[in-house]
């Protein structure tokens, strides 16, 4: 058997895979299987979020984070994000250092991102809950959701600052593990396009990318099962 | 409002204390927490990836690549090696830097690709619910481990960590998000932040691990009346054959 020939075969064997596990899926369907999903042990109403976390992609400034966020839950599926406020606390990089030390650039050339408002809307298609080694079993979701809202880069004073608002669009993905009732503990990665104008002489119009990670606890209130 | 704050986050994250506490009571008491076993067995799994290394400065990486892991056990298993190339397109950083203040950078190295081993701990199984209408089973594992990663001026060593969620298709084939941070020394400058983001379909082969021994199934081919034979030998006594219409006495004389 040739090379070709052995990946070839190799190709169709993958193939072949993917293949039965789908009609098997599809055999299930057609048989009508009856599965039995239980109530959900944990149910979300008003979300009060508190968060801390980071924009690691900025070149010339790293931001670390603390957000406040208020979401309302209409099912189980469906929230809307009516609002999620932060401020970046900003960590200068090697580059930008080398740039004001030896090339003599103002500080406020750079203008990573210092605040953020968005709102945004959250679907929760997938819940569940595992076994920890067999012994504790856990709640767990997964979230997606599309947000937008205004980036205001950082120019030095707070009127200046609050001049430099960026448009932004993005979307997310989240994780939410829940310890009670009351509380749980989200991971969310959340990526922005952000439009951001031409302020000084030196910039252009761009679409910026923006990075943010956060880490989460969740105080779920005002529940109807309370 | 800042008044309030302290007092409800406390209350939070006092009641979950006290929740657990209700539920050791509840476990004192006899609860019965039944954990099925797991419908999928993992052996020999070989893994195609696609992915991204978003965080340099200077250029984006999106990687394709793959891995086999011998799984130990349900909770252990050992990714022998992985390999992911990357093919890297620019940030245009370099571009802004040009034109906003007239800089060239010395060359970044770029990472080419990554070369690893690593542990895989699957301490959590699973059922998800998608859109509560089929149920699908998952696993959370983490990956640690290290390798090396050939950088456009050389060899570097790493050492990498991070999660990854495996949501099972069937026994053969699996699909996975891994996102792993990785960690390469750039002596004397520092150290280097790598995070790599991958999709991966799996391909599960094999029903035995290393760590089982292969038993042959034995055949029962007992009738289940050896006890009644033992109690009652002469109610059927080997070699007698009745025929149809005569009693025990009349096959006996």
């Amino acid at each position: 058997m040739t090379e070709r020939q052995a990946k070839r075969a190799v190709f169709v064997a993958l193939l072949f895979a993917l293949f039965n596990e789908g009609r098997a899926w599809a055999e299930e369907d057609a048989q009508d299987t009856r599965i039995a999903i239980q109530r959900r042990r944990f149910n979300m109403a008003h979300e009060l979020r508190l968060s801390l976390g980071s924009m690691p992609v900025d070149a010339f400034q790293k931001g670390w984070t603390g957000s406040l966020s208020y979401t309302q839950h209409f099912n189980n599926y469906f929230a809307w994000e009516v609002v999620q406020v932060t401020a970046a606390a900003l960590v200068s990089t090697n580059l930008r250092d080398n740039l004001i030390d030896t090339f003599a650039v103002p500080e406020e050339d750079f203008a990573a991102p210092r605040f953020m408002a968005t709102t945004g809307l959250e679907l929760t298609p997938i819940y569940g809950k595992q076994a920890f080694l067999n012994d504790d079993v856990i709640y767990q979701a997964l979230i997606v959701g599309a947000y937008g809202g205004v980036i205001f880069g950082d120019r030095g004073g707070i009127g200046d600052t609050l001049g430099d608002f960026r448009p932004s669009i993005g979307g997310g993905i989240g994780y939410r593990l829940y310890t009670s009732d009351l509380v749980s503990f989200r991971a969310d990665i959340r990526d922005f396009l952000s439009f951001r104008r031409a302020i000084q002489t030196n910039e252009t119009l761009r679409l910026e990318n923006v990075l943010f990670i956060t880490l989460s606890v969740s105080f779920n209130l005002w529940r109807d099962d309370a | 409002m800042k008044r309030l704050l302290l007092p409800l986050t406390l209350v939070g994250l006092l009641v979950p204390t006290l929740a657990s506490a209700a539920d050791e009571d509840e476990l004192e008491s006899g609860r019965v927490i039944a954990v099925q076993p797991r419908p999928f067995h993992l052996v020999h799994e070989f893994t195609v990836s696609a992915g991204v290394l978003p965080l340099d400065a200077f250029y984006t990486g999106f990687s394709l690549g793959g891995s086999y892991t011998l799984h130990l056990s349900d909770l252990i298993a050992w990714e022998a090696i992985s390999f992911h190339y990357s093919a890297n397109t620019g940030t245009g950083l370099e571009g802004e830097l040009a034109r906003r203040w007239s800089v060239a950078p010395t060359g970044d190295p770029e990472v080419q690709y990554l070369v690893g081993s690593h542990v895989i701990l699957s301490p959590m199984f699973g059922k998800f619910t998608l859109f509560n209408r089929s149920i699908l089973e998952g696993s959370t594992y983490l990956g640690i481990g290290g390798g090396t990663i050939r950088y456009s001026d050389g060899f570097r060593p790493q050492l990498s960590i991070g999660p990854g969620l495996r949501i099972f298709v069937g026994q053969v084939v699996s699909t996975r998000l891994d996102i792993r941070t990785t960690f390469a020394p750039d002596i004397p400058s520092g150290l280097e932040v790598v995070l790599h983001v991958t999709l991966s379909v799996s391909f599960n082969f094999g029903s035995v691990r290393a760590t089982e021994s292969f038993e042959e199934e034995e055949v029962d081919e007992t009738t289940g009346f050896e006890a009644l034979d033992e109690l009652y030998p002469l109610s059927n006594p080997e070699g007698v054959r009745r025929s149809p219409g005569s009693t025990s006495e009349e096959e006996e004389k």
